[in-house]
């Protein structure tokens, strides 16, 4: 059994409780438009390319089988729709300008790497998150992966958006410590302009998962232009008051990450709106908190 | 009386800067001099040690003083630094003779000085004597090495007489008669001791258990409504300026030692501590089973707030090491830091922890002029005995410095205070403290395994060079071979990461050179002791005569200090490079070793933050680790700091074993903070 990595991500201190290694899984099932890992959206292999670090020696061009390196007038030039992300171009490439996103990794390689740090899981009741991109895609994997670091006693938690066939969150289920699930509008429409989809099969999931006991952090991105006014936030509080088994509500507050957009080829559909004050994020927690919420910050 | 410190701690920060001594209060340095000269022609067969203690008692008697109406203390004594200049014309001498016909060891392999300078008083005698109670325990002992202390102590006497003179005060009044008394007076003994022993030529590298020493001082005036708690902390704040002041920020930082069992007293000293954000007080907290949760708790708060002038000691470790290597359980767990990270017995040790130092990086480059090697083993066994061929060397030219340790730097003050030099009759010089080792700090540790890790990749795994084109490269300090030097900087594997096959490199660098040192006889009836970390005069000084590396290094710059990885090369983060670290057996390195971390402020914020530091702090005790020390910055406020000077005047960064302000360093060395922020964020 294998799955497909974008990253592995060490002293983690916001993907659950205490000191945490987090995967990012490659693959997503909505495409928000202010995602800050947008490199992990496609279920694909593919190939970052940092512009600022290209020396333009030109190595990649030469080991390239697609030719999907060129150069024109000095300016390097990266045909994608060519690529078949073999990898080489990234393996001769020294300065480290290419990136290969969507390593595939076995599961006892996963959960090796995620055992090096135990120690600090011990110490601080941490542990590990798969995350993404949508790592229910991979919601057999994710179930591996678990039940040996189970056995080895290591906490585990999954960063969901919930846009997966509830046969995956059964899947996972029974290794499954915790859910950070992340709900982000009550509008069906709004949701869908925004995310590509519809919200039905998100809240519906998360009611069933709530009726199964395990514990759920619930996560809001705060995003102006979306989600971030009152009306809004109190229909979500609402709605998430009569779940029980909801530990918690974070607040996420959008920041940018524009440059990754170009570093995978994508264009740029964060909004252009200032990040929220905390001010506003202080606010924001006020009206969930209208509803009886616990709000962690 | 003494204002809020809050209200004078600008003037206090220049209290040494422009002193007005009065002229009537004694003779000026020109008469000084002539009296010294005077007394020297008139005793020209006088042992070394009363010559000092004469000179010192002169100093204390008629050098010009100054008192300082606001001040809760009185310290200022116009010495003009004669002992220092005796003894480097001492110095000078005798170096002078006993290496005149040497030719130095091979440029950048290794240092050795006489390390006068690694010392701790034996503060418990200081406190239950007094000065008083010292000068009685040897008067009229015969002998030079008594009367020299006899000497010392009555000049102390003295001096404290004319400063009550000049400013009547019971504190004075007390401290001539007898041993302290209250918490005012046991600080007025320490600052002033720590004063004229570092005016004898020794500086003070430990101040001592603060808490567990002062705490009974603290505690009666509490008890006798003496002194508040507020109070007590104003004259903690004006006690520990004055190291600022006297320094300003310049040098190392006074350690003064918490834990392991705390009381009341530690954590007020951790509240003072973290509200002043003082560079020049250096904190070491012993932290043990028994220590409770809540004092890492407010160690973590300082961090947070920016006070990060401390270090954090596995104290069950530190102490297992200790008795391994020949302190008795009791005397171990009676340690101090001396300096930045080396354990000592207080007050019983003379450890002279800076007086040897190698260069682990050089054997790399010496190894590879002079030969061609069929395999990576034989290369790698050629420079473990480069390494121990230089250390044999560095250990002949230290014992031969310390032999003349007796005729450069007799230390009367220091001697006095510490039972076993008063039971021998002999000084600390010569042996007389109970416990006499010698230090050997190894520098370049990430520079030396990466660049054997990039020899095996590059020539012996990869190909992509042979042994002669590396060494070309490396002698045009890899001008035209950028390819070759990218290779090696960004494909050859890097100590740090936790990757097994680096870190094995390092475990068999120390474990070769650490017990090899430790076995070496020291010239005082001791041995040498191992360090596992640099400072940065070191790391600067072996780095210039460090050609280029096949690590990637560039010729002549810093080396790498304690055991960090190469700056930025640690991509794996904080917890790989403690996996990696505790791999080492540390216990082999008796004179110290630390690990830097570098934190992202968000890790640390708020209170999960602190539990963050705990954990991480915890994890690293748990593997193995000795002593943690931590920066707490991201990239962007150090750019900002950079711009702007002068808004981050009190921004503190760690440098190897103590603090300085972000904006005194080099635009260089303030380069790689940001490298490493950057790695962080
Ligand atoms: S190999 Fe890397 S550095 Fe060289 S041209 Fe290609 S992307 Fe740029
Ligand atoms: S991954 Fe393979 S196909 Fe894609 S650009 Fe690189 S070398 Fe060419």
């Amino acid at each position: 059994m294998t799955g497909r990595l974008v990253s592995v991500q060490r002293l983690c201190v916001h993907d659950g409780p205490g000191i945490r290694t987090t995967l990012f899984l490659k693959g997503c099932s909505l495409a928000c438009r202010w995602c800050h890992n947008p490199e992990t959206l496609s279920p694909k292999p593919e190939i970052g390319f940092h512009a600022r670090k290209c020396v333009g020696c030109g190595k990649c061009a030469e080991v390239c089988p697609q030719g999907a390196h060129s150069f024109v007038e000095g300016s390097h030039h990266f045909d994608r729709g060519s690529c078949t992300a073999c990898g080489k171009c990234v393996a001769a490439c020294l300065p480290g300008a290419l990136e290969y996103y969507g390593r595939e990794v076995s599961v006892e390689e996963a959960v090796a790497a995620v055992l090096e740090d135990r120690t600090f899981y011990a110490t601080s009741g941490g542990g590990c998150t798969v995350s993404g991109g949508e790592p229910l895609l991979q919601a057999q994997f994710c179930a591996e992966l678990f039940r040996a670091l189970h056995a080895a006693g290591v906490h585990c938690a999954v960063d969901t958006s919930g846009a997966v066939s509830w046969q995956s969150f059964e899947t996972v289920l029974p290794y499954t410590d915790l859910f950070l699930y992340d709900v982000k509008h009550i509008d069906e429409q709004i949701h869908r302009e925004h995310t590509g989809s519809g919200n039905g099969m998100i809240l519906e999931n998360l009611t069933r998962l709530a009726e199964s006991g395990v514990p759920i952090e619930v996560r809001i991105p705060l995003i102006p232009g979306f989600n971030a006014n009152q009306e809004s936030l109190s229909a979500l509080g609402k709605w998430l008051s009569r779940m029980p088994n909801i530990a918690r509500v974070r607040l996420l507050p959008y920041h940018l990450a524009r440059s990754k957009y170009e570093t995978v080829g994508r264009r740029d559909t964060m909004p252009q709106a200032p990040i929220p004050t905390p001010e506003q994020v202080r606010e924001a927690a006020a009206v969930l908190e209208g509803w009886g919420l616990e709000v962690g910050r | 009386m003494p204002r809020p410190f809050a209200e004078v701690r600008e003037r206090l920060e220049r209290q040494y800067l422009e002193v007005e001594f009065d002229p009537a209060s004694g003779l000026s340095k020109e008469e000084l001099f002539a009296e010294l000269n005077r007394h020297r022609a008139e005793h020209p067969e006088e042992p070394r040690i009363l010559t000092r203690a004469w000179l010192f008692h002169l100093l204390c008697s008629r050098a010009r003083i100054a008192v300082d109406p606001e001040d809760y203390f009185v310290d200022q004594l116009e010495h003009h630094n004669l002992l220092l200049e005796l003894r480097n014309e001492w110095w000078r001498e005798e170096e002078g003779r006993e290496f005149a016909n040497d030719s130095p060891p091979a440029p950048g392999t290794c240092s050795s000085i006489v390390d006068t300078s690694h010392t701790c008083p034996n503060w418990r005698n200081l406190l239950r004597y007094g000065i008083r109670g010292l000068r009685d325990r040897v008067a009229g002992r015969p002998g030079a090495f008594y009367e020299a202390v006899a000497l010392v102590y009555e000049g102390v006497l003295v001096l404290l007489q004319r400063f009550e003179a000049a400013r009547p005060s019971p504190v004075l009044r007390s401290l001539i008669a007898g041993p302290p008394q209250t918490f005012h007076e046991a600080l007025q003994l320490a600052y002033l001791y720590h004063e004229l022993q570092e005016m004898e030529g020794e500086a003070v590298r430990s101040m001592g258990r603060f808490d567990l020493l002062y705490h009974p001082f603290y505690a009666a005036d509490l008890e006798a409504d003496r002194l508040t708690r507020e109070q007590a902390k104003e004259l903690l704040k004006y006690f520990w300026i004055k190291f600022f002041a006297k320094t300003q920020g310049k040098m190392f930082g006074k350690p003064f030692l918490l834990g392991p069992e705390v009381n009341e007293l530690s954590y007020l000293a951790l509240e003072a501590f973290r509200e002043m954000h003082t560079t020049e007080v250096k904190l070491h907290l012993r932290v043990g089973e028994h220590t409770p949760p809540e004092f890492l708790d407010a160690a973590a708060e300082c961090l947070q707030a920016g006070a990060t002038s401390l270090e954090v000691l596995n104290d069950r470790a530190q102490v297992e090491m200790l008795c391994q290597h020949g302190r008795s359980q009791k005397d171990a767990e009676d340690y101090i830091i001396i300096g930045c990270c080396e354990p000592a017995v207080m007050g019983q040790e003379m450890n002279c922890s800076g007086a040897a130092a190698l260069n682990l990086a050089k054997p790399v480059e010496m190894v590879l002029v002079s030969g061609e090697y069929d395999c990576f083993e034989d290369l790698r066994q050629a420079y473990l005995e480069t390494l121990g061929a230089v250390f044999a060397r560095c250990a002949e030219d230290t014992r031969r410095r310390e032999r003349l340790w007796p005729r450069i730097n007799p230390s009367p003050l220091l001697s006095g205070t510490m039972d076993s030099c008063l039971e021998q009759g002999r000084d600390v010089s010569e042996a007389g403290a109970k416990y006499n080792v010698t230090g050997c700090t190894l520098v370049g540790l990430a520079n030396a395994v990466d660049s054997l890790a990039a020899i095996r990749h590059l020539v012996y795994e990869e190909r992509r060079c042979t042994l002669a084109e590396l060494r070309q490269a490396l002698a045009a300090n890899w001008e035209g071979y950028e390819e070759l030097r990218l290779a090696a900087l960004h494909r050859a594997p890097k100590w740090g990461n936790n990757d097994d096959r680096v870190d094995q490199l390092a475990v068999q660098i120390t474990d070769f050179i650490g017990p090899r040192i430790n076995r070496e006889p020291n010239a005082r009836g001791g041995v040498f002791h191992a360090a596992l970390f640099g400072i940065i005069g070191s790391a600067k000084f072996f780095g210039e005569q460090t050609g280029a590396l096949p690590d990637g290094r560039l010729a002549g710059t810093p080396l790498t200090m304690n055991t960090s990885a190469t700056t930025g090369r640690d991509r794996g983060g904080v917890t790989s490079l403690i996996n990696s670290v505790t791999k080492l057996d540390l216990s082999q390195f008796p004179m110290g070793t630390t690990l830097d971390l570098t934190l992202h402020p968000s890790v640390a914020k708020g209170e999960e933050g602190r539990d963050n530091v705990g954990a991480i702090i915890r994890s690293h005790f748990a593997q193995g680790g000795m002593a943690l020390q931590f920066n707490l910055f991201d990239a962007g406020v150090l750019r900002e700091a950079q711009r702007n000077p002068e808004q981050y005047a009190s921004l503190q960064v760690r440098l190897c074993g103590w603090n300085v302000r972000f904006v005194d360093l080099a635009l260089e060395e303030q380069e790689l903070f940001i490298t490493r922020a950057e790695a962080a964020g």
